[in-house]
């Protein structure tokens, strides 16, 4: 099924399309949630969550593509479930993410600042457009999908080194570009 | 901004984006004809490679105390000091480049060059040293030239491997914890290279090698 016949479905209040999401990809948000939270029970009630939100938003949202959509949902919702776990004695590798992001914030310190998250966003969209595919890839699978540095590695035929060192000269030509873009991290 | 902001804020990039990671890496189809000419071509190079291994390298590795390693060597008391830029250094040590990184995963450390002359001007200290680490720091390669200053002589029973053409002398040891340590000696347009490694394999040295004498 297409993503716009699922779309379809959730504007006409048929039920059917969460069964439809949940088939296409129940699957893809598992694993994603999973990636954050590494406890299956947790992770399902935030797909379910995230079900349950897509039905409360469409409409009147209507997303071009239901995978970064969804995605963006479950993400959201992983990352509240984390907070309350207080995870700090799980998910080791979400973790470990989170500390490689920070090579990306400028000063190192971590109290609230006022920044415009979506111009944000833009920037780091325009800074990752110019960057060769393969590292672009990487760098969204591991911050994105938040993948573990063994599966890039193995999705694309390369050693979990090289993967590493990818990821840290990415991460340090990004911290420079926000830098010159005026943000101030 | 903390890191988990700015995690969400990542989650807010362009959707091409996302659904292009999303993508399994292609792998093409290649037709008959193709995969027969990559073949043939494949086989072209293994027999090359065994032509030119056959006269171009072979490799043997001695024990540490095989070669004596480098001296502490200080610059003459009435020797001016320099500081020279990359460029100039290049020059100096007849270097064609200074690669940022080397074997694919270590990266140049920040470093100075030096050059110590006399009142004429003439280099009388000229050893520096350039290192390389991975991420991790688990992994080093230095690398001491010298054009003026004498380096380590091999042991008159210390064998000799030829990589590319060019004598080599290997050694190979175990540091007190245990961790692997590989070093390489050879001369080039009238520099001395030493090489130490620490953390690597021998074929990820040889290969760093390889790429250094290139």
């Amino acid at each position: 099924m297409t993503d716009n016949e699922i779309i379809e479905l959730y504007w006409k209040r048929s039920e059917e399309a969460i069964f439809c999401t949940m088939r296409e990809y129940g699957g893809y948000l598992i694993k994603l949630t999973m990636n954050i939270l590494h406890i299956r029970e947790e992770a399902e009630e935030c797909v379910n969550e995230s079900y349950l939100s897509a039905w409360n938003q469409i409409p009147p949202d209507r997303p071009a593509k239901l995978l970064p959509y969804l995605g963006r949902i479950a993400r959201c919702l992983a990352l509240n479930r984390y907070d309350y776990l207080n995870a700090q004695k799980r998910g080791t590798d979400f973790i470990l993410q989170l500390s490689e992001l920070e090579d990306c914030l400028s000063s190192g310190d971590t109290t609230q600042q006022q920044v415009d998250n979506h111009a944000l966003s833009q920037a780091i969209s325009a800074f990752l457009k110019n960057q060769d595919i393969e590292s672009r890839n990487m760098f969204i699978r591991r911050y994105w999908y938040s993948d573990s540095v063994k599966e890039i590695a193995k999705r694309y035929g390369v050693r979990e080194s090289k993967v590493k060192s990818q990821l840290f000269r990415l991460r340090g030509r990004l911290k420079n570009y926000l830098i010159e873009e005026g943000f101030s991290l | 901004m903390n890191a988990k902001d700015f995690y969400l804020a990542v989650g807010g990039i362009d959707e091409d984006l996302i659904m292009g990671a999303h993508e399994q890496p292609s792998r093409k189809k290649l037709s008959n004809i193709r995969v027969w000419a990559v073949a043939a071509a494949c086989i072209c190079l293994v027999c090359f490679g065994v032509i030119h291994s056959f006269y171009g390298t072979s490799v043997v590795w001695n024990e540490a105390n095989g070669i004596t390693a480098l001296s502490k060597l200080s610059a003459p008391a009435d020797s001016v000091l320099q500081v020279i830029a990359k460029e100039d250094f290049k020059k100096y040590f007849r270097l064609d480049d200074l690669p940022e990184s080397i074997g694919g995963e270590l990266c140049l450390t920040p470093t100075s060059f030096i050059l110590c002359v006399d009142e004429a001007g003439n280099p009388v200290y000229d050893r520096n040293q350039i290192c390389y680490q991975n991420v991790e720091k688990h992994q080093s390669v230095c690398i001491t030239l010298s054009r003026v200053t004498q380096g380590a002589q091999p042991q008159q029973d210390a064998k000799k491997s030829r990589i590319h053409g060019t004598p080599v002398w290997l050694t190979a040891a175990e540091t007190d914890s245990d961790t692997a340590m590989f070093t390489a000696q050879w001369e080039k347009d009238g520099t001395a290279f030493f090489v130490t490694a620490i953390g690597l394999d021998k074929v990820f040295f040889l290969s760093v090698v390889e790429e250094l004498l290139n």
